[in-house]
């Protein structure tokens, strides 16, 4: 294949093979670049080479993609050098590789609650490191997305009717993701639950809350439109049952 | 020294290191210069070092004032290798293993892979592998790791016995022993390899069976399996006691609360008195009356069965008490592991909702459902205590299975030939559980093209919506005409009740029929052109079968009805009817299936066409090859040319009644090979013209009968049926096809 | 054929109700005769909301409530029982509900990545004749 004469790596200096590694991740082909950085590692392990290998091969597995790969060499990084400089970054690689594999909110959040923790580690180990600042930012991100999950849930029951089971969820949301863009919706829709129920003392309380905390926000519009009875007597949307199946059937939506 | 005594650390020097820096191996030691230190945490902190699994040794000693830590550092690993291993494969063993080249050699972390390595093996059969790391010293303390394996022979089971057994047979007891593994997920590894798991499953499969035929007091008392000297044979041997066989007496209801009347749910009980006692049937009976209390707002109520026997006349009473449950709730209903599928889609294979009463019946029915989706490898539920012991939390853990299939397939018919099939389909399509499939089939005579859409839960309701589309080619050789048809077929379907369905649809299609140029009969010819039918239709489906996959009992009622002539030129009403009952003698070894079917297409104008009339042959009237019986058009020497004419006209009306046996016919049950005796008896009569037919057409119900043997082989390429049938009633002019042939292969 | 009736919740009975009295019976009490609720107000704890709803589904209809019983047992700030009150399913209003979704940052990769992905990687099972 087109692989240039390959030099038998076992004969190339540390020196000469992470240059050649640092020349694969320029041209783009960061994974080629991971396995030449392992074999700096592998060949001259008690090198000065070798650690910056280290650290470079998580990199560079971390921009292939190859995420697992990327995991396992900054644990190795950290077990070897917890109190070097490239940990925090070692730290912040790890957490950036579950944060990449987040999936969308109505499939499972397992890696979201990886993602959490090492984002976590990263801000309370290297406090004053330059990637507690983006590692907080990103924790926030994927707070949102667990408590989406929530939402998601909370939507499922409340089109169902099952009015209790999605106000304890969206309860949640309001409980302990405050701090979440979901927190205005999951007051609407609780408004929307216990009107339902015909708990109107209790939608008012929600709607108060919202107008409280979210005042210009678009879901206080609507709950305010609920509340003032504008919104209670219309019958369920005019919208035909074809554009319906459009919009679950192939869009996916929800409603 | 005693452990308390002081040394000022003023500063702490590290000796011996090579790969790990100085202030590293400090941290780990976690000595902070600058305090006293007892020699009590001088241990502790070596015992630190030690944990890191870095070091190969490490000693902390004072030295006037000064703390020295020499070191000697683990040796890196250069290369991991497996030898010696032939059954299982280098990649295979070395996922198994922890330890990889960079990683420090520790001696604990080389014998536990080893351990782990064995494992492997001992899971795959071979209990008697061996597993030894050895170690190749390299330059500057680096090492490759080597394991040395010595496989051993796969330990096979050579018999299954029993003792104590005078009801059932030991081939009886054994099929159900060896019935239980195929199960609904086959084992990776063949059936007689000994698994030490499945022996509790082989236990509990034992119990069933006897429980479901009026043994309740059977107990398996012993499950041993020894191995024969040369450790390459295992012998298991169950020692059971049968105990005595029970029929039902009487069955009553107490309950505790009076909005709970006993008279209700004893009009749940169908235990006939006399029949023999069957557990899963009492279990039914328990979840009818569990779901009714739920329906009168009781939904915290156990329902216990109290038996009462007595031995002399063989009959148990049974006494359903309906107690007050301890109040449980779901609190919440977690789903982890669908990387694919959405929530909601499995979410909604549970009829309890967050908030609603704890059902363990339900959620083990619900886990069914789950499976029966088959998206999932493994689909597994648990429940833990919520907030309060009154909350429950219902966690189900799935791992999504690899759902889209390329399928070639191919197979082969005496009298269609060989047709090959590519099929490309996925069953849950984009994770929300639609089916799409698109299929091409190309054979000898017929070509196909054909693709489908299924969503099962339209508006989020139990109401499947489809819609499905083919092309297809047809050379029909029997009534020399070739047939050329399109169609689209949109669908809803949805439950009637609990083992009812109905499925409605409409239908579009197009059908083109031409005609051999010489020896046709004129009625055919009459027939030839294009011709659009538009219709509506439904399908009742009542399945009452023990089970989809391979029944013994129970029946399956199959009503269809179609009609043409919302527009297009095609104005008929066309229904089909089926009911099919099992029943197996000679307990369950043979299995009896009788099944009527029937069909009638009645024109709204007096003229219906071959595409439309019923045709009978092949596999629907076996002895008989397609069209080779009802109404034809047969002369010799008439047609245009002088040829011959002999053409099958198909006809309105057809009846037949297929009777089957299949059984064992000796042969060990891992070979799969089983026989089949048959008879089918019926006709296929009426035309509504047959005026200007080129000879004399007998359109009448004349009866065809034929009997026959088959052979099934369910072979590694696909399920294989040969057939022979000897026709017995037959008419002249009757095309027979003694012998058939089908093997399909769907890979 | 019959429509599938299924039951949702838990309200206590008319009688476990008759037999709470405002002013005497506390929270500990009432927890013990009836159950703690589905779901408790949102500020405070003094409102308990007890919820059981009836589903009907019929053939292709979609399923539809046929029956709704709500209790609200409301306490003073000294966990007393102040009130009970029931309501039932004409209490309950229509609500239109609204359609939109708070996005929460990138969806992974596109439906077109995902067709390609799950239709490309095989059925084992089917390649293992069963």
């Amino acid at each position: 294949c087109s692989r240039e004469a390959e030099v038998p790596v076992e004969s190339r200096s540390a020196q000469d093979l992470y240059i050649a590694a640092e020349a694969e991740l320029d041209a783009g082909r960061a994974a080629r670049a991971g396995e030449l950085f392992d074999e700096v590692e592998r060949l001259y392990p008690y090198s000065d080479w070798a650690r910056r290998a280290m650290i470079m091969s998580a990199f560079s597995y971390y921009d292939a993609q190859r995420y697992e790969l990327a995991r396992s060499s900054a644990n190795r990084y950290l077990d070897f050098y917890p109190a070097e400089d490239d940990a925090a970054y070692a730290q912040y690689l790890i957490a950036l590789s579950y944060y990449d594999q987040i999936e969308d909110v109505r499939r499972d959040q397992g890696t979201t609650i990886d993602a959490l923790q090492a984002l976590r580690e990263v801000v309370e180990r290297y406090p004053d490191s330059d990637y507690a600042k983006s590692a907080e930012l990103k924790f926030d991100l994927a707070l949102a997305h667990l408590a989406g999950k929530e939402m998601e849930i909370g939507r499922y029951y409340l089109k169902r009717g099952h009015y209790t089971a999605a106000i304890n969820r969206f309860r949640v949301v309001v409980q302990e993701f405050q701090t979440t863009q979901h927190t205005p919706e999951a007051l609407h829709r609780l408004v929307e639950a216990y009107l339902s129920l015909g708990l109107t003392d209790e939608a008012q309380t929600a709607g108060a809350i919202l107008g409280y905390n979210y005042q210009g926000s678009v879901w206080y519009q609507d709950s305010f439109a609920l509340l003032t009875s504008a919104g209670l007597d219309a019958e369920p949307q005019g919208d035909g049952w074809l554009s319906r199946i459009y919009r679950q059937v192939i869009q996916g939506k929800w409603l | 020294q005693d452990a308390f005594q002081l040394f000022q650390v003023s500063s702490v020097t590290v000796e011996g290191n090579a790969r790990i820096p100085a202030d590293t191996i400090q941290v780990f030691a976690g000595l902070i210069p600058g305090q006293p230190v007892t020699q009590a945490e001088i241990n502790a902190a070596l015992q630190r070092l030690f944990d890191t699994g870095l070091f190969e040794d490490a000693r902390i000693e004072p030295r006037g004032g000064r703390i020295l830590i020499t070191v000697v550092e683990n040796p890196t690993i250069n290369q991991v290798a497996i030898e010696g291993n032939d059954r299982l494969d280098d990649e295979a063993l070395l996922q198994v293993v922890q330890l990889g080249p960079r990683d420090p050699y520790s001696r604990t972390a080389a014998e536990a892979d080893a351990r782990a390595i064995i494992e492997a093996y001992a899971r795959s059969g071979r209990i008697t592998a061996e597993v030894t790391p050895k170690l190749i010293r390299l330059p500057d303390n680096r090492v490759n790791l080597v394991y040395e394996v010595f496989e051993g022979r796969v330990t096979e089971i050579q018999r299954i016995s029993f003792i104590g057994n005078e009801a059932y047979s030991d081939r009886r007891l054994r099929r159900v022993v060896q019935s239980g593994q195929a199960g609904l997920f086959s084992f990776l590894f063949t059936n007689d390899v000994y698994d030490p798991d499945r022996l509790e499953l082989d236990r509990q499969l034992l119990r069933d069976f006897y429980l479901n035929r009026g043994y309740i007091d059977f107990r398996v008392d012993s499950a041993a399996a020894e191995l024969s000297r040369e450790r390459n044979a295992f012998f298991l041997t169950f020692s059971v006691t049968e105990g005595q066989q029970f029929r039902y007496g009487r069955s009553t209801v107490t309950t505790f609360a009076p909005g709970l009347d006993p008279a209700a749910f004893e009009a749940l009980i169908d235990l006939q008195p006399g029949d023999v006692y069957s557990q899963e049937r009492v279990d039914r009976v328990i979840e009818r009356m569990a779901f009714l209390a739920g329906q009168n707002g009781f939904a915290f109520v156990e329902i216990v069965p109290r038996l009462t026997r007595n031995e002399e006349n063989g009959t148990v009473d049974i006494a359903f008490e309906l107690v007050e449950g301890p109040r449980v709730f779901v609190e919440r209903i977690d789903i982890q592991g669908n990387t694919e599928t959405l929530d909601r889609v499995i979410r909604r294979q549970f009829r309890v909702v967050e908030g609603d009463p704890f059902n363990a019946r339900e959620l083990r029915e619900a886990e069914q459902r789950i499976q029966a989706l088959r998206f999932f490898d493994r689909v597994s539920t648990r429940v833990r205590e919520g907030s309060a012991p009154d909350r429950a939390v219902i966690s189900v853990e799935v791992e999504e299975a690899p759902t889209g299939s390329l399928s070639f397939g191919a197979a082969f018919s005496s009298s269609e030939g060989v047709t090959g099939t590519i099929g490309l389909s996925e069953r849950n399509f984009l994770g929300r559980g639609q089916r799409a499939s698109i299929e091409l089939a190309a054979g000898e005579e017929s070509n196909t093209f054909a693709f489908s859409f299924t969503e099962p839960a339209l508006f989020d309701q139990d109401l499947s919506g489809s819609i499905s589309a083919f092309y297809r080619e047809f050379d029909r050789d029997e009534s020399s005409i070739n047939t050329t048809s399109i169609g689209v077929i949109p669908a809803l379907g949805f439950p009637l009740s609990e083992d009812g369905r109905l499925s409605v649809r409409l239908f579009v299609t197009q059908e083109e029929i031409d005609v051999d140029p010489t020896g046709v009969s004129p009625i055919l010819q009459r027939e030839a052109g294009t011709e659009l039918s538009i219709g509506a239709g439904f399908t009742y489906t009542l399945d009452k079968r023990n089970s989809p996959v391979d029944p013994s009992a129970g029946f399956l009622l199959r009503f269809s009805q179609d009609f043409a002539g919302l527009g297009g030129d095609a104005q008929y009403s066309k229904s089909e009817a089926l009911a099919r009952a099992y029943t197996s003698i000679l307990d369950e070894e043979v299995i009896l299936t009788a099944e009527l079917e029937a069909g009638a297409l009645v024109s709204f104008n007096d003229s219906t066409r071959i595409t439309d009339r019923f045709v009978l042959g092949g596999d629907s009237f076996r002895g008989f090859s397609r069209g080779g019986l009802g109404p034809r058009d047969r002369c010799t020497a008439c047609g245009s040319g002088g040829e011959d004419i002999d053409d099958a006209l198909g006809g309105n009306l057809y009846a037949v009644a297929r009777f089957e046996a299949t059984f064992p016919i000796g042969l060990p049950e891992n070979l799969g090979i089983y026989g089949g005796v048959f008879a089918d008896v019926g006709s296929l009569w009426d035309l509504y013209d047959v005026a200007g037919a080129s000879g004399t057409v007998d359109d009448s119900a004349r009866l065809r009968s034929s009997a026959g043997v088959s052979l099934f082989w369910d072979t590694v390429i696909g399920p294989l049926r040969f057939n022979y049938a000897k026709p017995i009633d037959s008419v002249a002019g009757d095309e027979f096809e003694e012998f058939r042939i089908t093997v399909d292969t769907r890979f | 054929c019959s429509p599938i009736v299924t039951v949702h919740g838990y309200v206590p009975s008319d009688a476990d109700l008759a037999e709470i009295t405002p002013g005497t019976d506390t929270i500990e009490t009432v927890a013990q005769s009836v159950g703690r609720p589905s779901s408790t107000s949102l500020l405070g704890n003094r409102e308990w909301y007890y919820v059981q709803t009836t589903i009907e589904q019929f053939t292709y209809n979609p399923p539809e409530v046929t029956d709704r019983k709500v209790v609200v047992v409301s306490f003073t700030d000294s966990g007393v029982v102040e009130e009970v009150q029931t309501y039932g399913l004409e209490d309950g209003r229509v609500v239109n509900l609204s359609p939109r979704v708070t996005p929460t940052g990138e969806e992974r990769a596109g439906a077109l990545a995902r067709i390609f992905g799950s239709l490309l990687n095989f059925d084992a099972s089917s390649f293992v004749a069963n």
